[in-house]
C-alpha cells in the first residue's frame, strides 16, 4: 500500500510535470492575494496576452529543438508592425498592408536561413546580424517614432479582442495553430528530421535527412509567425512600434525554454511552448494586479528558467531522482 | 606570392574594406581625419573592444554568452550607487565589480560544473540579475555626487596625452594578447575550445577554465559600462544593453578574419565598428542607421572568410554551433 502511494507519487511529481504545478501554484497564489487577479476578464485577458507571444515563438521552439537558436524574432515583429502601421498610413486596406508586412517579413527568415545552412554561420550570430538589420530597417521607417493609427479594421479588431463564448478568439486560434503544430511534430516525418537533427547532426545529414531544407524552411515559419504577431501588436496597440522587440526578446525565449521542460524532459515541444507561454502571461498579469514592481517578474522568471533547466539536466544524470 | 595571398585573403579583404571606410569618411567629412577625432574615436573604440574582449575568452572556449550585458548593468548600478552614498571613486568601481564576478562564477559554475546549456542558463540568469538591477533605483537616473566625487575621470581624465579609457584598452589588450597568445593558459583555452575531452585528458582542469573565462568576460563588460556611464555623467539602467551586438560583432569578425576568435582579430574587428559608428556621427547619421551598417558588415565580412579561396576550411571553425 505505501509502494503504490509513493509510486503515484512519483508519477505526479515527475520532473517533466514539475512546471505544471508550478503553473497551479502561481494561479492559487496570486489569485488568493489578489481580487482583481482572479475576475474572469482578466483571466480571458491573461489567455489573450499569452496568444501573441505564443504565435511569436512557435517556429522558435522548433529552431531550438533542432539545435539552433533563434534571437531575431522581436525584431521582425517589430518590423511587421511599423510596416503595417506604415502601409496603413499610407491608405492601403489592413489586408493589404497585413500582407505586405507579413510577406517582406518572411525574407528575414529566408536570409538567416541562407546565412546558416549555405555560409554555415553560427545560428547566433546570424540571427544578432539579421535581427539588427530587421530592428534599424524598422526604426527607420518612422525616424524612430512609434507610428500612430486612427482607425483599426473591425475584422483584425475582433481577432485581436473579439470573444466567442467568452474566450479570446486570439487565444482559439492560436490553440488551433499549436494543435495543428503538434500534431506535425509528432506525426510526421518532419517532426521525426526535427528531433533527429536536434539529437547528432552527423547522423541525420548520414541518413539522407535534408538538413537546408528543413532550417530554412523553419526560420522561415519563424519570421512568419513573428511577422504575424507583429501584425496583432500593431492592431493591439493601434501603432507600429519600432521598438517592441526588446520587450519579447527575454519572455520569448523563457517560455521557450520553460516549454522544453514540460513533456519532452529537456527538449522544446509546442505544447510545453503554449504551457510555458500561460505561465509567463500569469506571472507578468499576476505582478501587474499584486502592485509588485515588474523587474520582479524578470528576476522570478529568470530564476525559474534556471531552476527549471537545472531540474531537467540533473535529474537525467540520476543526480536527482 | 600568389599562394600567400590566397591565404591571407581574409586579412587583406578586411584592410581593402578599412581603407574604403576611412577614404570614404575622410572626402565626406573634413573633420574626421583630424588628431582630436580620432583621440575621439579610440576612445569611443575602447568601450566596444573591451567588452568584445571579454566576449572572446567565452567563445575561444567554444561557449556562447547572453548575459555579460547584464550583468554590465548590474555593475554599473552598483556603483552609481555607491557613488550616490558619497563613497570615492576607486572603491566604488573595485565593490561594483565583485557583483560582476560573482555572476561570471555563477555562470561558469552552472555551464562548466553542471554542463547546463549556455545559452538557456546566461540568458536566465542574465533577465534575473538585469531585474536585480532595477533595485538600486527603480530604473530612473542616478545623479547624486556624480560630479563632485571625480567617477568623470574614468572617462575624462588622461595620463599623459593619453585618454584614460585609452589607456586602460592597451593595459586590458597587451594583457590578454600576452595571456592568451603566449602562455599555456591560452593554449588551454583554445585546447578546450576546440575538444572539452580532449582537453580534460590532457590533465587541463576545464571547470576552472571554463569558470575564469565566464568571469572575464563579466568583468570586463561591467568595467565597459562604468567608463560609459561616466561619459554619461549620470547612473542609468539601460546603457549596458547596447554592448551585445557590437561585442559579438566584433568578436565574430575577428574570426572571419583569422579564422578563430583571437585579441588582435577582435581589435580590428572592434575598430571597424567604432571608425564606423564614429563616421557616421560625424556626418549626424541618425543611430538607428548603425545596426544596418554593422549587421551588413558582419554579413559580408563572414561570407567573405567563408568563401572557398583559402583552402584551410574555415567552415570547421565557424561551423561550432550553439548546443542548447
Amino acid at each position: 500500500m505505501q509502494g503504490s502511494v509513493k509510486n503515484k507519487l512519483e508519477i505526479i511529481f515527475r520532473p517533466n510535470t514539475i512546471l505544471l504545478w508550478i503553473l497551479l501554484l502561481l494561479v492559487l497564489f496570486f489569485s488568493s492575494r489578489s481580487v482583481a487577479f482572479r475576475s474572469v476578464d482578466n483571466l480571458m485577458e491573461v489567455l489573450r496576452s499569452c496568444g501573441i507571444i505564443a504565435l511569436m515563438v512557435l517556429g522558435v521552439t522548433w529552431i531550438v529543438a533542432s539545435g539552433e537558436t533563434d534571437i531575431s524574432f522581436p525584431e521582425i515583429a517589430g518590423y511587421a508592425s511599423m510596416m503595417t502601421a506604415l502601409m496603413v498610413k499610407n491608405g492601403l486596406t489592413w489586408g493589404l498592408a497585413a500582407g505586405i508586412a507579413i510577406s517582406t517579413g518572411v525574407l528575414y527568415g529566408f536570409l538567416s536561413g541562407t546565412l546558416i545552412t549555405r555560409f554555415r554561420f553560427p545560428a547566433l550570430i546570424a540571427t544578432i546580424a539579421v535581427g539588427s538589420l530587421a530592428k534599424s530597417i524598422a526604426n527607420m521607417i518612422n525616424k524612430g517614432q512609434p507610428l500612430y493609427l486612427m482607425n483599426i479594421d473591425p475584422s483584425i479588431q475582433f481577432i485581436v479582442y473579439g470573444k466567442v463564448f467568452g474566450i479570446p478568439v486570439l487565444f482559439l486560434v492560436v490553440v488551433i495553430i499549436y494543435l495543428i503544430a503538434a500534431w506535425i511534430q509528432d506525426h510526421t516525418t518532419t517532426g521525426q528530421h526535427l528531433y533527429a537533427l536536434g539529437e547528432n547532426r552527423t547522423a541525420a545529414l548520414e541518413a539522407g535527412i535534408k538538413e537546408k531544407r528543413i532550417i530554412i524552411s523553419f526560420f522561415a515559419l519563424s519570421a512568419l509567425l513573428a511577422s504575424v504577431s507583429g501584425v496583432l501588436l500593431a492592431a493591439s496597440f493601434s501603432s507600429g512600434q519600432p521598438r517592441i522587440g526588446g520587450s519579447f526578446f527575454i519572455d520569448g525565449l523563457t517560455t521557450v525554454f520553460l516549454g522544453a521542460m514540460i513533456i519532452k524532459a529537456g527538449k522544446p515541444n509546442v505544447i510545453g511552448t503554449l504551457i510555458g507561454a500561460v505561465i509567463i502571461s500569469v506571472l507578468s498579469n499576476g505582478i501587474t494586479m499584486m502592485g509588485v514592481p515588474y523587474y520582479i517578474g524578470s528576476i522570478i522568471k529568470g530564476l525559474l528558467m534556471i531552476t527549471g533547466v537545472a531540474v531537467i539536466v540533473l535529474s537525467r544524470k540520476g543526480i536527482i531522482k | 606570392m600568389i599562394k600567400r595571398i590566397k591565404e591571407n585573403f581574409s586579412l587583406i579583404a578586411f584592410a581593402g574594406l578599412i581603407i574604403i571606410v576611412l577614404v570614404v569618411f575622410s572626402s565626406a567629412s573634413e573633420q574626421f581625419m583630424t588628431l582630436g577625432n580620432m583621440l575621439k574615436a579610440f576612445k569611443h573604440l575602447s568601450i566596444t573592444a573591451i567588452s568584445a574582449l571579454g566576449l572572446t575568452f567565452v567563445v575561444a572556449i567554444g561557449h556562447n554568452d547572453m548575459s555579460f550585458h547584464y550583468f554590465s548593468c548590474f555593475a554599473a548600478m552598483t556603483m552609481s550607487w555607491l557613488i550616490g552614498l558619497g563613497f570615492p571613486p576607486v572603491p566604488s568601481i573595485l565593490i561594483g565589480l565583485l557583483p560582476a564576478v560573482f555572476f561570471g562564477w555563477i555562470n561558469g559554475v552552472a555551464i562548466g560544473t553542471f554542463k547546463l546549456p549556455d545559452m538557456i542558463v546566461t540568458i536566465g540568469l542574465g533577465s534575473a540579475v538585469y531585474g536585480l538591477a532595477y533595485i538600486y533605483s527603480g530604473g530612473s537616473y542616478i545623479y547624486k555626487n556624480f560630479l563632485q566625487s571625480g567617477i568623470l575621470e574614468l572617462n575624462n581624465g588622461k595620463l599623459g596625452s593619453l585618454p584614460v579609457p585609452v589607456v586602460f584598452l592597451i593595459l586590458l589588450y597587451g594583457v590578454s594578447w600576452i595571456v592568451l597568445h603566449h602562455s599555456v593558459h591560452g593554449r588551454r583555452f583554445y585546447a578546450i575550445g576546440s575538444n572539452k575531452t580532449a582537453a580534460l585528458f590532457s590533465a587541463i582542469p576545464v571547470r576552472k577554465y571554463i569558470i575564469a573565462a565566464f568571469i572575464i568576460c563579466a568583468l570586463l563588460s561591467s568595467f565597459t559600462n562604468m567608463i560609459q556611464i561616466a561619459a554619461q555623467g549620470k547612473g542609468y539602467l539601460k546603457g549596458g544593453l547596447m554592448l551585445l551586438m557590437p561585442s559579438w560583432a566584433a568578436v565574430f569578425i575577428g574570426i572571419s578574419i583569422f579564422k578563430k576568435p583571437t585579441v588582435y582579430g577582435t581589435f580590428l574587428g572592434a575598430f571597424l565598428i567604432s571608425i564606423m559608428q564614429n563616421g557616421f556621427t560625424m556626418l549626424s547619421v541618425p543611430f538607428y542607421f548603425m545596426d544596418f551598417v554593422i549587421g551588413i558588415v558582419l554579413i559580408l565580412s563572414i561570407i567573405i572568410s567563408g568563401l572557398d579561396v583559402t583552402r584551410i576550411k574555415p567552415k570547421s571553425l565557424l561551423k561550432k554551433r550553439s548546443k542548447v
